[in-house]
């Protein structure tokens, strides 16, 4: 995909154990193109948080990349060298982890912080003063200059969440991949922080992977919605089609068990459990609870397929 | 010189066996009851008996040991046992009241008030299973230092004079000058046997986790 | 004698938290002027809705009889619940229960599964020998949907998160209580268990004579279940009413711009406008005199910074505090 900014081939990341490891992402091949917001959605446990470290290699053990490539404006990440690789992160393509607003530490001052970011990935420059660029920084996520002088345990969460997020901001990077950015806000406060990110993803001209077991919130924002299931990738479209037209039996059913103010009564849950992926089933991981399976789906594991331009689907049923 | 180490050995370590297990007994059962007292039902009794704990931890307990008993000149055991009680209950007793007070703020504390229960069978119930390997490590403690301290005061001579326990092994040791002049078998095997006790101890509390958090009982 | 009063009455609660030590006067006004009524004739699951700091939680634990109010009162079958003893208070216990929002933290580490079970089993003398005992217990896992064989032997941390949060409700089939305050009973679960909580919390009021309490900040899952809803801010109620009018057709700007904030799974119904957030943390200790979403809110006016707004009557069932409808 020439237009793509951040790629990945086939990527697989594994946890090593006693036994036999545990395939958590097994072969997932995705894009993320410029100027877009992405939505990666899966039930927890499906590997959507371990795609999105491994796709910047920052994976630890027990976890290792297995194989496949990660290609960022077709250079691939996996090949790179570290100290390049380091550049890359941060400036160019900017992570912010689970629980990002838990790790602020608590004995420094947010200013501080930021600057200590800043610094440790873009060198320090003894002339400038940051204290007017953190700041801007500060402002541009709606938060006052007083909470520079804070420190982090005087700040809600939503506030800390969006201190992180000018963190990731501060070197102005063309991707930014957030892992569950709104699970324990509030929920005026996750919407205030989500569109927020929408606007600062608009102004800066950047791209977002918004990475969630929630839908619903996805649904709000992004532009192309990601379904990843045990390891693998099953589906992505345009979000409005994927909700017109699920192609993917697994899709149906998160789309049915989700619960809506729009509708009454108690959703529909999959019947069944997610597999265990140390040794998933032969075929497609889904059949076991997919309500279509057939024959084929014991036996052949299917393909990511574009079966129309921007439509790709992993299953027997729509090849 | 003619002494039967062997001999001594026996009878010194029983009687400081002894010694330390009555010591640590009693300041073990205070140190327990005030923390559960104060800890549990909190309010202005708890706030009394910390105070009065913190007083006995801030006493330097070595210090009025040995006022005591060069007071008193001869030292009984009942007494040395109650003196190193006195002041060996306080600084356990704080942890354990801390224990009890994060304890009391457990989910199934409130469970089992629903359940109907009240109180003291909630202390018994739930909070004291949740303390066994903690108590277990505490007593080992308690009992180890009632120990050292002993042996402590009757190395330098302020113990019962006229009984055998380790620390008069010890300070028979030293008033023969037995380390300068080489002689280990003097003092060696005292020290060993209190080494080897400690351990004990500390091996029979590592056994009580094992009871007491079923985590370490089953490969779950 | 039937009784056919008000289950749980509660008048005017009020609690406020003392901060700080000897010294320090401040305190924080953690639930403020609450009312509630549950009929002893249905049953009703009422969903009390809020965000983190509105006082629900609060509230879970003042009716359970875990806290003290400050002023106000909680009535048991017409009886205040601080002076009920012996056997009302047995009964008060027995009729109400709760389900917590961490089933891990709700059990004793150092017990096997049955310990929750035999607990009010003994207690409240549901059973007259150990055998009876074991029946009524496995019979109430079967209702979660759990087997009694894989349970009842195991201890906590080898059972997952919706195996012990069903733990939890088999006690309450135990129990058989007349009312359940649920504090947020699916939030630690993962999406896809949730709706089977949710059934059997319906299965209970539906086949069981129960009402519940349902306390969260997650409306959608409340809505699948509940028809009664209560909107908390900062302790005081905003709005409450039937579910679907007060969703659809909110009267409080903080319940509007809440409401309107609740993801919908479905990209055409996305948020219209943006919500502004707040700047700089907002000190909560100022005693605020008027209402507490005054500085929060687009349409305030002069008389909302001075006066309280009472909780005034819309409709059938639908009751605001706001001095737009004054």
């Amino acid at each position: 995909m020439e237009s793509a900014l951040l790629q990945a081939q086939n990527l697989k990341v594994y946890y090593r154990t006693q036994s036999d490891p545990v395939r958590a992402v097994d072969g997932v091949s995705f894009a993320v193109k410029a100027k877009e917001i992405v939505g990666l959605a899966g039930e927890s446990g499906c590997g959507k948080s371990t795609l999105a470290v491994g796709l910047l290699k920052l994976v630890s053990p027990p976890a290792y990349i297995e194989g496949g490539k990660v290609l960022y404006r077709g250079k691939d990440l996996f090949t790179m060298n570290n100290e390049e690789l380091r550049k890359i992160r941060w400036k160019h393509i900017a992570l912010l982890p689970q629980s990002a607003m838990n790790a602020l530490n608590p004995v420094m001052k947010v200013h501080d912080q930021i600057k200590d970011a800043m610094e440790a990935h873009d060198g320090k420059d003894p002339g400038e003063d940051l204290g007017d660029h953190i700041t801007t920084l500060l402002k541009s996520v709606a938060l006052s200059s007083r909470v520079s002088r804070a420190h982090a345990t005087e700040l809600s969460g939503g506030m800390r969440q969006r201190a992180i997020i000018s963190m990731a901001m501060a070197l102005k990077p063309e991707l930014i991949i957030a892992d569950e950015p709104t699970s324990a806000l509030d929920v005026v406060v996750q919407r205030g922080v989500l569109e927020l990110l929408v606007d600062l993803k608009d102004k800066s001209g950047s791209s977002l992977l918004l990475v969630s077991h929630d839908i619903a919130i996805l649904s709000e924002v992004v532009d192309r919605l990601a379904i990843m299931y045990a390891g693998k990738m099953v589906e992505i479209q345009d979000v409005y089609d994927i909700f017109d037209d699920p192609l993917h039996p697994y899709t149906r059913g998160l789309i049915a068990s989700v619960p809506s103010l729009e509708k009454g009564g108690i959703p529909r849950s999959i019947p069944g459990l997610p597999p265990d992926l140390k040794r998933p089933p032969p075929g497609c991981r889904f059949h076991p609870r997919c309500p279509n399976a057939s024959a084929i789906c014991t036996k052949e594991d299917p393909i990511l397929k574009e079966i129309e331009p921007g439509k790709f689907v992993a299953c027997h049923a729509s090849a | 010189m003619g002494r039967d180490l062997l001999t001594q050995l026996l009878f010194g370590t029983t009687l400081s066996i002894r010694i330390g297990f009555m010591a640590g007994i009693v300041a073990f059962t205070i140190a327990v009851l005030v923390a559960l007292i104060g800890g549990y039902y909190g309010g202005t009794l708890d706030s009394v008996l910390n105070v009065v704990t913190e007083v006995f931890i801030t006493i330097p307990s070595l210090a009025i040991l040995i006022l005591v008993a060069a007071l008193v000149g001869r030292v009984d055991i009942p007494m040395m046992s109650l003196i190193l009680a006195v002041f060996g209950w306080a600084w356990p007793c704080k942890v354990m009241r801390a224990q009890i007070l994060s304890l009391k703020e457990r989910g199934f504390i409130r469970l089992a008030k629903l359940s109907g229960y009240h109180g003291t069978e909630i202390v018994i119930r739930e909070i004291m299973p949740n303390m066994l390997p903690f108590l277990g490590a505490y007593f080992a403690v308690v009992v180890s230092a009632a120990m050292i301290a002993e042996a402590g005061l009757e190395l330098i001579g302020l113990g019962p004079q006229y009984t055998i326990t380790l620390g008069i092994m010890l300070n028979w040791a030293m008033v023969h000058a037995a380390f300068t002049r080489g002689l280990t078998n003097w003092w060696i095997p005292p020290v060993f046997v209190l080494i080897w006790i400690f351990l004990s101890l500390f091996i029979i509390s590592m056994g009580l986790d094992e009871v007491g958090n079923p985590r370490l009982k089953v490969k779950g | 004698m039937q009784f056919l009063g008000n289950l749980l009455e509660v008048n005017n609660l009020t609690k406020i938290f003392p901060l700080g030590g000897l010294i320090s006067k401040k305190s924080v006004t953690a639930v403020e002027d609450f009312d509630l009524a549950i009929p002893e004739d249905r049953q009703v699951i009422i969903t009390l809705a809020g965000e983190s700091g509105s006082g629900k939680s609060t509230i879970a634990n003042l009716l359970l009889g875990f806290i003290k109010p400050t002023s106000g009162k909680i009535l048991y079958r017409d009886k205040n619940l601080l002076k009920l003893k012996g056997m009302e208070w047995k009964k008060y216990r027995r009729e109400v229960q709760a389900v917590f929002q961490d089933p891990y933290e709700s059990l004793n580490p150092f017990y096997k599964m049955s310990h929750v079970l035999m607990g009010p089993i003994r207690k409240f003398k549901l059973a007259h020998s150990e055998g009876e005992a074991h029946k009524l217990a496995s019979e109430a896992l079967l209702e979660v949907d759990l087997n009694p064989e894989e349970v009842l032997d195991k201890y906590p941390h080898q059972l997952s998160g919706g195996e012990r949060q069903r733990v939890m409700l088999a006690r309450v089939f135990l129990t058989r209580p007349k009312i359940l305050v649920a504090d947020e009973p699916v939030s630690m679960l993962d999406v896809s268990l949730r709706a089977d909580i949710l059934k059997i919390l319906q299965n209970l009021e539906e086949k069981h004579d129960m009402s519940c309490l349902y306390i969260t900040h997650d409306l959608s899952n409340a809505f699948c279940i509940s028809k009664e809803i209560i909107i908390l801010y900062l302790g005081s109620v905003m709005e409450q009413g039937n579910f679907e009018t007060v969703i659809k057709n909110s009267k409080h700007p903080y319940v509007k711009m809440l409401v309107s904030s609740i993801p919908i799974p479905n990209p055409r119904s996305r948020w219209k406008g943006k919500v502004k957030l707040q700047e700089v943390e907002t000190a909560r200790l100022e005693t605020i005199v008027g209402c507490k979403f005054c500085n929060r809110c687009p349409e305030a006016m002069p008389i909302c910074n001075e006066k309280r707004p009472p909780l005034l009557d819309l409709k059938e069932n639908h009751k605001v505090a706001c001095h737009l409808y004054a």
